[in-house]
């Protein structure tokens, strides 16, 4: 699945388990509006627990923007730094 | 370029720049109509493009001001132009956003209300009084319970000070809760707190905001005065038990279910020879060595024994302990289980005593009472056997009278004399032994009396003897003749002990016995004689046996020695036992009762051989073989005699002579007359007639305390049956001498 941003295409992998979100090389809030769009998307899997969603950025200030947010909409959130960037990770809420 | 061309391309000009002059349509001459059209056409192409440009700023703005809600920073134009944002359709994506975020604060709400019913019905139904302050310490909310505890019924006490409410001024500043939490920013716990006549447990808790501010304090008031009180009495309780442990002369180890001593009484230090701080968390078996005799220890068998069955209480008597230091006694024993609240065995307590000189008293009563029954069969054959010797000796020593030393029927008569002597000497060894004999008591020193009766045992024998006397040894109050007898025997034995020769310790000293003490006496002064020999020594088995009469271990001996130094140190109030190692030898002890009186040096002397005297003497006897012999030696030393049978009749002839002014010199009187008036009535009745009568007793029974005192009754002297003339007048010498 593709996704249009601000002109460039994201790829988005369905797994099994986690839908992952690869946003390295963009900014925020743009990076923080594809995230929210794909949480209100993939919010049924989500919420109940099916599917986790792992948004994969180097934009520092999403690692901040995005976890509040999530929390906000009653997920739970981790951040892992990995080499040069971070993965959220965004999942129901136990 | 024709003009309409010219006029075409100044409009698509003036289309793309805002700024581009309108046509003018006076300078387009026939073509002005056409300008003019285009002008308006452009004007209205200019409003149209204002008012979309601000429809996407206020997008934009809006967009913004929801990123900003939502917490991020505004988006950038050159981030997202203005197609790619109308496609992206951010107002929709917040606007979902939004949605699960007020669903998620819907659930939140939803949780936060069940928590605060949770924390209401905690509130009111825990055991505790709850009141919640704010930082000045002032009332915010209560629970019923805190109400219940210190509000009269109907008092509004939100917005008061709990010092108000609880302390009432009765608790200094220094000591408020609240204050030591404010000051130490943690929770404060205080325990046993005072109100009237409650106690209270106070926990003060701080509740603080995101900043760490005081916001509230929560304080809990937990009434502890039942606890408290039952505390009191189980601390009180705890005190009796351990007052009464610590004073009984029982000794108590108690011990957890693994046999781990969890408590040790004084007593039970003492018994074991381990102290509490030793004992206590050490496996009982280590300390607790028992066992029975010819068996192994059985500590452990016991413990186990016990703990199986909650319900057995094991009771068991003569089990030996082994103390710390390894010397051992006799005890009894009771173990019982502690049983737990489901029933099952939590421990054991062992309670237990020595009983090692209770067994030892034990077995000298059973000695004691052995001996007196034989005894009693012993003295009625030596009694009359007594009465045969006494007129066989008689009549020897009368036979004698009629001849010189030089016939040689003297020589005969004179060895049927010693024969009969030695006969006497058993008989009368056996009528001490068997009932008693009161000892007829002098104060003597034992010193002198010991050394020559010691001396006179060892006399041509292999031994020697070694004396050790303590200088300030008290007198005592003995018959010289039984303690001599009693020492001359132990000297002899100690002698046969010792067949090829050495010394026999003989010592003596002072002792003061008291309660604690092992020996069978009570207490006072006693004096102690120990006679030690380096013989064989005696088994352990015949230890016991040794003072039995009868009872001998020498080919030659006929077992009364013993016996009758047992019996006679028993009439004297005193105590005999023996120890002995076997090939070390043996230790006879005895204790012999002290007296308060010194020993005056005594003139009692020796008078031998028959007196001849003169005046008329009553003899009274049942036994009419004693009436004839003595009625003859009296006859025979030049006496007048008469006899009679019983203490009426004495008491009828001494009337008699009275009245006739013929009064007997001397009467001598039986003590015992089976069916008649015996000597003790007799002297009485004639004393009330004549005061001044001088009358002798006479016994086959050694032993009666009348003997031994016969001064308190009346009589002026005594003489022990059978007597030999020679005894006969000495008695009466000392009788006219004494009381001319």
């Amino acid at each position: 699945m593709f996704c249009q941003v601000g002109g460039i295409l994201m790829a988005i992998s369905d797994k099994q388990k986690n839908i992952t979100l690869d946003m390295r090389g963009q900014v925020c809030p743009a990076c923080l509006l594809v995230a929210m769009d794909t949480l209100n998307r993939q919010k049924t899997v989500l919420k109940s627990g099916t599917k986790k969603l792992s948004i994969l950025t180097d934009n520092r200030e999403a690692t901040t923007t995005i976890p509040s947010t999530a929390n906000n909409m009653g997920y739970e959130v981790t951040v892992n730094k990995i080499d040069t960037y971070y993965e959220i990770l965004v999942e129901a809420q136990p | 370029m024709s003009v309409p061309e010219q006029i075409i391309s100044l409009a698509s000009q003036a289309l793309q720049d805002e700024e581009y002059p309108l046509l003018d349509p006076q300078a387009c001459g026939e073509y002005s109509l056409f300008a003019e059209f285009l002008n308006k056409a452009i004007v209205q192409n200019r409003q149209m493009r204002k008012k979309y440009q601000r429809t996407e700023s206020y997008l934009r703005d809006k967009i913004n001001q929801m990123l900003q809600v939502i917490g991020t920073i505004p988006l950038r134009p050159e981030e997202l132009d203005d197609e790619t944002l109308i496609s992206l359709d951010p107002l929709g994506i917040i606007a979902g956003s939004f949605s699960q975020i007020l669903d998620h604060q819907r659930e939140t709400n939803e949780k936060l209300e069940i928590a605060m019913e949770e924390i209401n019905a905690i509130f009111e139904t825990v055991g505790g009084g709850i009141l919640v302050l704010d930082a000045e310490q002032k009332i915010i909310s209560y629970n019923k319970k805190f109400s219940q505890m210190f509000c009269e019924p109907g008092l509004e006490i939100i917005g008061h000070s709990c010092r108000d409410i609880v302390c009432q001024g009765s608790v200094p500043l220094k000591e408020c809760g609240f204050l030591e939490m404010v000051r130490t920013g943690k929770s404060v716990s205080k325990s046993n707190c005072p109100r009237d006549d409650r106690s209270f447990n106070i926990v003060v808790s701080p509740v603080r905001d995101k900043n760490g501010n005081l916001l509230h304090a929560v304080i809990l008031y937990i009434d502890v005065t039942e606890l408290m009180q039952a505390k009191a009495v189980m601390a009180q309780e705890k005190e009796r038990l351990s007052i009464t442990l610590e004073s009984i002369g029982e000794g108590v180890v108690a011990t957890d279910s693994k046999g781990y001593i969890t408590l040790i009484n004084r007593a039970a230090e003492e018994l074991t020879g381990w102290s509490g701080d030793d004992a206590v968390n050490m496996p009982v078996c280590n300390i607790f060595n028992v066992y029975q005799q010819g068996e192994e220890h059985s500590c452990s068998t016991l413990f186990e024994d016990v703990l199986r069955d909650p319900e057995k209480i094991e009771q068991m008597s003569n089990i030996t302990l082994k103390k710390k230091k390894g010397a051992e006694c006799l005890i009894s024993l009771s173990a019982a289980p502690i049983r737990s609240e489901n029933d099952n065995a939590s421990g054991i307590i062992l309670v237990f005593r020595d009983i090692t000189k209770e067994k030892r008293l034990d077995e000298e009563m059973a000695k004691s009472d052995r001996i007196d029954s034989i005894g009693v069969l012993a003295g009625g054959i030596a009694h009359d056997f007594n009465n045969l010797m006494s007129s066989v000796l008689g009549n020897v020593s009368l036979a004698k009278k009629f001849l010189t030393p030089q016939d040689k029927l003297y020589g005969l008569l004179d060895e049927t004399e010693k024969s009969t002597r030695r006969a006497k000497g058993l008989t009368q060894q056996l009528l001490t032994f068997a009932k008693g004999g009161a000892p007829i008591i002098n104060l003597v020193s034992l010193k002198d009396l010991i050394e020559e009766s010691a001396r006179f045992s060892s006399s041509g024998s292999h031994i020697k003897c070694g004396f050790s006397f303590a200088d300030d040894l008290w007198s005592v109050n003995v018959d010289t003749g039984q303690i001599g007898q009693v020492i001359q025997n132990l000297v002899i034995n100690a002698s046969q002990a010792m067949p090829s020769g050495g010394t026999v310790r003989v010592s003596a000293e002072n002792i003061l016995l008291d309660q604690d003490d092992i020996i069978p006496l009570s207490h006072g002064k006693y004096v102690r004689v120990d006679i030690k020999d380096s013989g064989k020594g005696i088994e352990k088995d015949n230890l016991d046996k040794i003072f039995d009469p009868y009872f001998s271990t020498k080919k030659t001996g006929h077992g009364l020695g013993l016996a009758i130094c047992f019996s006679i140190v028993k009439k004297h109030g005193g105590h005999i036992f023996a120890d002995s190692v076997v090939g070390e030898g043996s230790t006879f002890t005895l204790y012999l009762p002290a007296s308060e009186e010194d020993v005056s040096p005594s003139s009692a002397a020796e008078k031998n051989g028959v007196v001849n005297g003169y005046g008329r003497i009553l003899v009274m006897d049942d036994e009419e073989m004693i009436r004839d012999i003595s009625e003859t030696m009296l006859r025979h030393m030049g006496y007048q005699v008469e006899v009679c049978v019983d203490g009426e009749e004495a008491i009828e002839l001494y009337r008699k002579a009275m009245k006739e002014e013929q009064p007997y010199d001397a009467v001598i009187m039986d003590l015992t007359i089976p069916g008649g008036m015996g000597g003790k009535e007799a002297i009485e009745k004639i004393m009330a007639i004549d005061p001044t009568v001088k009358a002798i007793v006479s016994s086959g029974y050694a032993n009666d305390p009348i003997m031994a005192s016969f001064r308190r009754y009346g009589f002026i002297g005594v003489v022990p049956k059978p007597y030999s003339m020679d005894e006969l007048s000495a008695v009466l010498q000392e009788v006219f001498v004494s009381q001319p």
